[in-house]
């Protein structure tokens, strides 16, 4: 009985959280009164993907005690760029695909690079990074998206394979190698200790900045991906569409329990955080409240989230 | 002039040469812009900006940040556009609620940030979202309607002046004059300045911070009803844009992020910066658009300017 | 004059993570008293003097304030009691002017406004009774000199109207003709009834301006006399007067020949200036002198956090660039920060991945980190140092201070370094860290590795190293071989000041 208690304290892996999300998962199969198939749990999943692979993103960030708000303004982006240079047709595929991640690449290395090199606030940098995107793209398309997705692409929300969504199998492969490369790597580590004390890690003779700009270009590359996915669920250009993503992929990190003091979390909290926010948003639309209710769950979720995180620290100390 | 107000109205000497240029630059281009219903016109766009630049000057002094004066702005627009249909009672009530429902959300940020020491841009996100929600759900959609005796005030003109501008410009002196002549702006900068070295001195942090916070927020609901008067109804989303420009005023203005350095007159002016920016692309017919990224970048700049080869707190 | 004592403290106890820094210490202040308080760096002067200003709470004893019992929280209340303390390092506002520091918190005018002209009279005629009227009391605190900063701290201590002032080291940026009128104002204030309590290093801060004089040694009051009774050699001989415990591990007689490090006219600016020293392979180079006379910046630019600004850095005989800890850590150099909390330790991860932080491409096969060998190397590591940890996944956050330390010892041990700069490596541990951390320097110094370590500590210094240099204002006032080496020459050497003075 002490081995486990011990074995629950000191160990990397949230337990808390996943017991809240097979809660959650027990109070949404109440709500719906056991209209729920698996199958429309699995489409919830779908549903969640590119929150999944954007809120990865998050976490990298939020690890190096960073923040990303532009992650979401540039899923909006790529959904704009995809969309009007596919027009329908697959042929510009590749190179739309191309485009827009070089795009977030290029965004994600300022925004990492303004941070480190002047020692700015990373929450008021990537904000007005998130303006000037928004800019960007308005812009470009004079405020009326145009364009639709290919069909090819399409596939990555609609196709299943077997039984799953690939959408599903896209996010837990993306889950997966990040979380080895966080877990298992020297770089991983590096990573971790960037973020725990960035003094302590620049005089172990770490290049700390290069690792926390790193971290901004992945976390920047994972929302090109996330809002490639978007565009295959949504289809068309929508302005905008990403921009909500910014906050729950906090909330999803978060929950999760990485902590905004960096060092501190990991994406196996970060997996069911996702699935917890999507699930609570999915209540709210059956409630008839979806837009106000996420609000609201985000502000809640983040401010509860971190208070406790922060009083947990304290009694550490 | 006395004390170190001086320096701090140094810090806005930048910005004061920009509006210069940018002025002197605009008259002679286009001969639209020296005319009194143009300048009326910047400044009436100015006035709300001022106003909410103004308090997010006060959370940008002490060394924070208030996201949550947007939805604070939207909140207030619904509250007086549900109540104020109902004559001068009304009118007084929804002026008495929204004033309340300012201090609470207030109180809460002040709260978290000293009781719970959570840094003041992650609660005040908090309590942005949360409102919003709130103000979601209190109306979904624009709607209701502003008394129109209050519209009719705000409309008033006086010379070149209209009734916001003069709101605001009285607004901005009460500010310096807080921030510079009483207890409670002293205490604010020296919290500002070292928040341990306050505590040690004998100020009471916890008590002030939270006062502080819930100034901020019911100034937020002022600028909110000069919001209501202007879109004349509520709107859940109608503050949203301030959030952005109400920290770049104060940064273009020269006050620091990490607090104790910088005043109201660098609000006034980066406020003023920011509507021209508006103003001089309406005239010159640029797309709108371009403010974004003239913004951000302009947010970014100065960031630099002014914070580059300072400590980082955060 | 000595009618009721003001404040008294019996029998106070003071325990920081099981270590004893102060002892049994019992202590009178009475009116028109000047008290002061000697002895080295970590006697426990400065958690006597906080205990008695309020900011530390005893572990156990009493202090009575007018014969009556009180319990001090905070140095505000002890404010309201009039112990006001000057602080050594300073606590003013920067942004602010000189006169809005010395008024904070007792600012003039109505209610709630203030008046800031009043403000800045009243400012200016403090600083007028304390003698240095000439500082413009509208000039901000960023803008001024350090020694103006130090005059404004104690300006503003005398603002909150104190019945006993407390200084640490208040001449330490002052120069001669500023001390004196110091010394004229503490005389001043004695005349009206106000005791005053000096903590200084400079033997002639206390023969100016004391009565009585107190040595405090390894946080007990070992001597106490009368100040015309006493002479600066007496104070001296009794504050480094203890006996050498065997601690030390036995030294090497002769220096090896060949140089690991060298420097050679190393300056920086306005920091260091002509800086020559040798570490020879497989021996301790001791750097000593009182605190802030460039150790920090000397330390930390042999490592690459602030580079030279010129000089020759020569490496095994080879001239190399350091211009990062990046490139130091290239060249083999290791290096242990006084501040082990902020620069030393990753707080929140665990034992494990500290210890083994720098050598994970040692556990690693093709990038990819052993658990099993990263788990075999920490537990190798600290059951080598006697780390008490209850399992390596353990946060290094719940670990005592003298364990972190062995930790990061132990982290950068294991990169195999030829020299290793220590920065305070003993601060705040308990004693057994201490003496092992001892041992094991020396058992790694007879395995070739080189050691330069800085250190306030006397007996550290004089136990540990081969050869000795001591530092004064950024430059090397002295070197002495460790052999020779006695507290008394090195003191001298650290306060070369003073004794040119009294020649």
């Amino acid at each position: 009985m002490k081995k486990i208690k011990f074995l629950i304290r000191y160990n990397d892996f949230p337990f808390g959280i996943y017991i809240l999300l097979i809660l959650m998962v027990a109070t949404f199969l109440i709500f719906t009164k056991g209209t729920v198939s698996p199958m429309h749990l699995l489409n919830i999943a779908r549903a969640a993907s590119p929150l999944g692979i954007v809120a990865i993103g998050q976490t990298l960030t939020l690890l190096v005690a960073g923040l990303d708000l532009s992650l979401g303004t540039q899923m909006s982006l790529v959904n704009l760029v995809l969309a009007s240079m596919m027009n329908g047709n697959s042929d510009k595929t590749f190179v739309a695909i191309l485009i827009s991640l070089t795009l977030c690449a290029f965004i994600g290395m300022v925004n990492g690079i303004v941070i480190t090199k002047f020692k700015m606030q990373p929450f008021l940098v990537t904000m007005a990074m998130s303006l000037i995107i928004q800019g960007g793209y308005y812009i470009y398309t004079k405020g009326i998206a145009r364009g639709s997705i290919a069909r090819e692409i399409r596939y990555l929300s609609e196709g299943w394979i077997g039984n799953i969504p690939v959408a599903l199998i896209l996010w837990i492969a993306l889950w997966l190698i990040c979380s080895v490369i966080l877990k298992k790597t020297v770089y991983g580590q590096k990573l971790y200790m960037a973020g725990a004390n960035k003094k302590a890690s620049d005089l172990s003779g770490f290049r700390s900045d290069r690792i926390i700009i790193s971290a901004y270009v992945l976390a920047a590359l994972l929302a090109g991906i996330a809002g490639i996915l978007l565009s295959a669920y949504i289809g068309v250009a929508s302005v905008d569409i990403g921009n909500s993503y910014t906050l729950d992929s906090v909330a999803a990190s978060v929950i999760g329990g990485t902590s905004f003091l960096g060092g501190v979390g990991s994406l196996e909290g970060t997996f069911p955080g996702v699935l917890i926010i999507t699930i609570l948003s999915s209540l709210m639309t059956i409630i008839g409240i979806s837009e106000a209710g996420k609000f609201i769950c985000q502000g809640t979720i983040i401010a509860v989230m971190v208070a406790l995180s922060q009083l947990r620290t304290k009694e550490r100390r | 002039m006395t004390g170190s107000v001086k320096s701090h109205i140094k810090q806005a000497f930048p910005a004061m040469v920009i509006v210069l240029i940018m002025v002197i630059g605009t008259s002679i281009a286009s001969e639209g812009f020296l005319t009194i219903p143009n300048l009326r016109n910047v400044m009436t766009q100015t006035s709300i900006l001022i106003v909410i630049a103004t308090a997010q000057s006060f959370a940008l002094l002490t060394g924070g940040i208030d996201m949550s004066i947007s939805s604070v702005m939207s909140l207030t627009t619904i509250i007086t556009a549900t109540f104020s249909t109902h004559g001068t009672f009304g009118l007084l009530s929804a002026i008495l609620l929204s004033i309340i429902a300012g201090g609470l959300i207030g109180a809460v940020n002040g709260t978290g940030i000293c009781y719970y020491r959570i840094p003041a841009m992650i609660i005040t996100i908090s309590t942005q979202v949360f409102v919003k929600g709130i103000c979601l759900i209190l109306m979904p959609s624009s709607g209701g309607k502003i008394h129109p005796g209050f519209v009719r005030f705000m409309r008033i003109k006086i010379g070149m002046f209209s009734m916001p501008f003069i709101i605001a410009v009285c607004f901005c002196i009460i500010a310096f004059f807080i921030l510079h002549y009483s207890r409670f702006g002293r205490n604010l900068y020296a919290i500002g300045n070292n928040e341990l070295y306050a505590e040690q001195s004998g100020i009471n942090v916890k008590n002030n911070m939270i006062s502080i916070y819930m100034l901020i927020s019911i100034t937020a609901v002022m600028a909110g009803w000069m919001l209501a008067a202007r879109i004349a109804s509520g709107n859940p989303l109608a503050g949203d844009s301030y959030t952005m420009d109400s920290i770049a005023a104060p940064v273009i203005g020269g006050i620091s992020m990490n607090g104790g350095l910088g005043t109201v007159v660098g609000t006034f002016l980066g406020s003023v910066i920011l509507s021209l920016i508006n103003n001089i692309m309406n005239n010159l017919g640029i797309s709108p658009y371009f403010q974004y990224i003239i913004k951000g970048s302009l947010l970014m700049v100065s960031l630099m300017l002014f914070q580059f080869r300072r400590k980082k707190v955060l | 004059m000595k009618h009721i004592c003001i404040l008294e403290g019996k029998n106070l106890f003071k325990e920081f993570q099981g270590n004893m820094v102060l002892k049994n210490a019992s202590l009178q202040c009475f009116p028109g008293e000047g008290i002061a308080l000697a002895g080295e760096n970590g006697a426990g002067k400065s958690t006597l003097m906080n205990i008695i200003s309020g900011g530390l709470k005893p572990t156990s004893g009493e202090i009575f304030i007018d014969g009556n019992k009180v319990i001090l929280s905070g140095s505000k209340q002890g404010k309201q009691y009039g112990i006001s303390f000057v602080h050594q390092e300073l606590s003013l506002f920067k942004e602010m002017t000189v006169g809005e520091n010395i008024m904070i918190g007792r600012e003039p005018g109505r209610k709630r406004l203030i008046d800031q002209q009043k403000l800045h009279k009243k400012a200016k005629e403090l600083l007028k009774e304390v003698g240095y009227e000439h500082i413009d009391v509208y000039a901000l605190v960023k803008n001024i000199s350090p020694a103006q900063k130090q005059i404004t701290e104690i300006a503003k201590a005398w603002a909150t109207t104190p019945r006993i002032l407390i200084f640490d080291e208040p001449t330490s940026s002052l120069n001669k003709k500023e001390s004196e009128i110091l010394f004229g104002f503490i005389n001043r204030i004695k005349k009206i009834g106000i005791c005053v309590i000096v903590i200084s290093h400079r033997l002639e801060d206390i023969f100016s301006t004391c009565d009585r004089v107190l040595v405090l040694k390894d946080g007990e009051f070992v001597f106490e006399s009368s100040i015309d009774k006493t002479s600066p050699d007496q104070i001296i001989s009794q504050m480094v007067g203890r006996e050498f415990k065997n601690i030390y591990p036995p030294k090497q007689q002769n220096l090896n020949k060949e140089i690991a490090l060298e420097l050679r006219e190393i300056c920086m600016e306005n920091k260091l200036k002509n800086i020559n020293f040798k570490v020879p392979k497989g021996s301790v180079i001791g750097v000593g002198g009182l605190e802030g006379q460039g150790q920090r910046e000397l330390s930390r630019s042999l490592f690459g956090i602030k580079p030279f600004t010129s000089g020759h850095y020569l490496i095994q005989g080879k001239e190399v660039q350091i211009k990062s800890p990046y490139e130091a850590v290239k060249n083999k150099l290791a290096f242990l920060s006084d501040d082990r909390k902020a620069e030393g330790l990753f707080m929140p991860l665990s034992t494990e991945k500290n210890a083994c932080s720098l050598i994970l491409n040692k556990l690693s096969h093709s990038g990819f980190i052993s658990t099993v060998r990263m788990k075999n190397k920490a537990q190798k590591i600290i059951s080598q140092l006697h780390i008490k940890v209850s399992d390596i996944k353990q946060p290094v956050s719940n670990l005592s201070g003298g364990n972190q330390q062995k930790i990061i010892l132990s982290k950068w041990l294991e990169t195999e370094p030829d020299v290793f700069i220590l920065h305070e490596p003993t601060r705040g541990i308990d004693v057994q860290s201490k003496l092992e951390i001892y041992q094991l320097i020396r058992n790694l110094t007879d395995k070739g590795m080189s050691v330069i370590i800085f250190t306030s500590d006397m007996l550290e210094l004089i136990g540990l190293s081969e050869y000795i240099y001591v530092l004064y204002e950024g430059e090397i006032s002295g070197e002495i071989p460790g052999i020779n080496a006695t507290e008394e020459k090195i003191m001298r050497l650290s306060a070369k000041h003073e004794k040119d003075v009294k020649k």
